[in-house]
């Protein structure tokens, strides 16, 4: 008796754990596939190199049916996170197949940053195209992969999320950091001279991708040239804000009597570098960084009281958000996306005019468009006026 | 400079038998303030070490703004602790007066002049808020208090629309000026230290804020009410905080949506390092400055020997924890400090806290 008893529990077990199982598959298999079929692979050069000569068409991705966009920043409560945001509700106006755009700024919230990926595949956006930069990309990688399994088309961009295309989301759009990083220190290294000189590094929150990456360019280039002493053993946190930057270099001021020039890897900071040294009363060196229309605009007016400043800048890629709304809507519809996800970025601002096919600032400066503006956007002026009043 | 300044004198109290038996010396030392100023000095006496660039006029022209804007939170965090609370609401308060100046000044709607005070009044209102809240209702002020930075911070995203706007340029070229070669924020704090400790020692009403903070009782007996003290605790504490917001916004130029949060625990560090107890009463707003002093030249200094961010904040939070475990511990026990200096176990009186052993005024 007992030992049939036995036998039937453990019969009814396996039979319970077997059905379970198919049940996983089969709930798994489902969403995996979902409703499309193309989470993880389209037609889309997916991880492919180029530079901003080689844009697409949203025109040639969109389709008829009706698609849902939800976007999800990791930070999101910048001027930069606010354009990026402006550059993708312009291109989702283009195709009147997307019936809503939603948005949710983590502000630099990991867990909320997370909840906000699950969030918007729960609800059952189409595509989801997320900034994975409240913490370190991996932090944010099993959310973007749940929301991929969930059926959702998932372009991380602008921050790397780790992981794999085709395997944990459909690709990665952004702009490759080392190469901004060797772009910057070239110029420092031509500019500077062969008297070289001492250099810091500015980057964004602690650990964070970009700068890491941008940083192993920048040492990259200045391996080559040892007149150039770069002073920070690390990219030095910002959290790629204005007001924390002045207090980081603040600090650098003080413990760095000679300090030649400055990389900063966002515009904002490097106006916090700014304010600091206008704070502490010393005369800005040579910055370089991504565009801001205030450092354009007051490039001259600075100048005149700091005779050693100089500026160059690369693309602050305001508009990468669009190339990743292309791919994913390509996706969507099953269409073709030949252009780059991964963008080279050259300087496109030397106020020393040495660099080929670069603006002076005063040329490069929207006069019309708020402070705020990258110069490099894609956003008209009135749309700037629109989203920075 | 403190309590006991306005006590019964020291000196007599050595000769005339009754009162004070403690020496003079003893007596100093047993002011917060001076506990905090000698940390303040040891700080920079050992800057130096790590990093001649630490004690540079760039250098403490670069920290003393922080340092300013850090006192004058810390002297409004002061009052309500004081009170036997805790604002936890002046990261809101000080986001949220840097933002309202920022938008409201550069609109050209109204003059930059009106914009601060509008700034500085309204987000004062929260802090009345909060006062009638804990004083009427009984409520624990650490809920209260993140209830009302909740709201706050809710206006921020309400106000700013999500995003950061540029300061006025009179207030921005403001907060850069400088006063004898100093900046003219920490003039501004230390205006705002001097007044408040005046007002705190020297006046009726500053003795009763005391009185109350100390022992609620005995004031509500000889006729003085409570409440009133408490909600203006609150109020002055946001009001701190709100005109700290104005002078980081101008610092900062575009004050950020989250600007006021480095704000929080400096505040409370400082009024710890500074000798007020966390359990209320009697404060030393210099101790309370000269903590924000402390805690800004410290964090210039940890970030001069390590660039990395993860020692930085364990080597500071090490510091600053000695330093508030030594306040506490020897916090108005003179027997303490003299076992300390003499290693005597002199007396046999059981370290009283100088509760026990001061004499108040209450005019």
């Amino acid at each position: 008796m007992k030992s049939n008893a036995t036998v039937r529990v453990a019969v009814t077990t396996v039979m319970v754990a077997a059905a379970l199982i198919l049940a996983g598959c089969s709930s798994t298999n489902s969403s995996t596939t979902g409703s499309t079929n193309n989470t993880l692979h389209a037609d889309i050069a997916a991880g492919k190199v180029g530079t901003e000569s080689q844009f697409g068409s949203i025109a040639d991705v969109c389709g008829s049916k009706p698609v849902t966009v939800s976007v999800v920043d990791g930070y999101g409560t910048n001027s930069w996170s606010k354009t990026v945001k402006a550059e993708i509700d312009s291109e989702a106006a283009k195709c009147k197949s997307i019936t809503s755009v939603a948005y949710t700024a983590g502000a630099g919230d990991l867990a909320a940053t997370n909840a906000a990926i699950t969030g918007a595949a729960a609800k059952g956006s189409n595509i989801l195209l997320v900034i994975p930069d409240a913490g370190p990309g991996q932090a944010q990688l099993a959310s973007i992969r749940k929301a991929t399994k969930a059926g959702t088309i998932v372009v991380p961009f602008a921050s790397d999320p780790t992981g794999k295309a085709g395997t944990d989301y459909l690709d990665y759009a952004d702009q490759i950091p080392s190469f901004s990083g060797q772009a910057w220190a070239q110029w420092v290294v031509d500019t500077l001279g062969t008297k070289g000189g001492n250099v810091v590094f500015l980057g964004g929150p602690a650990g964070a991708a970009v700068s890491a990456q941008e940083f192993i360019g920048i040492q990259k280039v200045l391996a080559k040239n040892p007149q150039i002493k770069l002073l920070t053993p690390q990219p030095v946190t910002t959290n790629w804000d204005p007001a924390q930057a002045q207090q980081a270099m603040a600090g650098l001021l003080s413990q760095y009597p000679k300090i030649d020039a400055v990389i900063a890897d966002y515009g904002a900071v490097a106006s916090g570098v700014i304010r600091a040294y206008q704070a502490a009363g010393v005369s800005v060196p040579l910055l370089t960084s991504t565009d801001d229309n205030s450092l354009s605009c007051g490039f001259d007016a600075l100048k005149k009281t700091n005779p050693a400043y100089e500026l160059a800048t690369n693309s602050s890629r305001t508009w990468i958000g669009r190339v990743a709304l292309r791919k994913a809507l390509a996706a969507f519809y099953g269409k073709t996306d030949t252009e780059p996800s991964q963008y080279n970025l050259g300087l496109v601002e030397d106020s020393t005019g040495k660099t080929a096919g670069t603006k002076v600032p005063d040329k490069a400066c929207l006069s019309d468009a708020p402070s705020d503006a990258s110069p490099s956007s894609l956003l008209t002026t009135a749309e700037f006026k629109a989203i920075f009043g | 400079m403190t309590t006991h300044g306005t006590t019964a004198p020291a000196a007599p109290a050595v000769r005339t038998e009754p009162v004070n038996r403690r020496r003079l010396p003893a007596v100093v030392l047993s002011w917060p303030g001076t506990r905090a100023l000698i940390a303040v000095v040891a700080l920079f006496a050992v800057s130096p070490l790590f990093s001649l660039g630490t004690i540079s006029h760039t250098a403490i022209v670069s920290m003393l703004p922080f340092a300013a804007l850090t006192a004058v939170v810390a002297v409004g965090q002061t009052l309500v602790i004081q009170q036997g609370g805790l604002d936890l609401s002046v990261a809101g308060a000080v986001t949220l007066g840097a933002v309202f100046a920022a938008k409201l000044g550069s609109s050209g709607a109204v003059d930059p002049i009106v914009a601060v005070v509008i700034a500085i009044l309204v987000t004062s209102l929260f802090g009345v808020l909060s006062g009638v809240v804990v004083a009427f209702l009984d409520l624990p002020p650490l809920v209260v208090t993140i209830a009302s930075n909740a709201l706050m911070v809710g206006l921020v995203q309400a106000v700013s629309g999500g995003f950061s706007s540029h300061a006025p340029n009179q207030l921005s070229d403001f907060a850069l000026g400088r006063w004898i070669g100093l900046p003219v924020l920490a003039f501004g704090a230390l205006a705002v230290v001097l007044i408040a400790q005046a007002v705190l020692k020297l006046t009726r009403i500053g003795r009763r804020f005391e009185l109350v903070g100390e022992n609620r009782r005995a004031a509500e007996y000889i006729g003085v009410s409570p409440k009133f003290y408490t909600i203006s605790a609150y109020w002055l504490s946001a009001l701190l905080a709100a005109a700290a917001g104005v002078m980081l916004a101008g610092l900062l130029r575009i004050p950020t949506l989250t600007a006021g949060d480095a704000y929080l625990l400096p505040s409370i560090a400082a009024v710890v390092l500074g000798g007020t107890a966390l359990t209320g009463g009697r404060g030393s707003i210099v101790g309370t400055a000269l903590g924000a002093l402390f805690l800004a030249q410290l964090s210039q200094l940890v970030q001069t020997f390590t660039q990395s961010t993860a020692v930085q904040n364990i080597v500071q939070a090490l510091i600053i924890g000695v330093g508030i475990v030594a306040q506490l511990q020897l916090g108005g026990s003179t027997a303490r400090l003299k076992g300390l200096v003499s290693r005597k176990t002199a007396t046999s009186t059981p370290s009283p806290s100088t509760k026990n052993t001061s004499k108040r005024s209450v005019k």
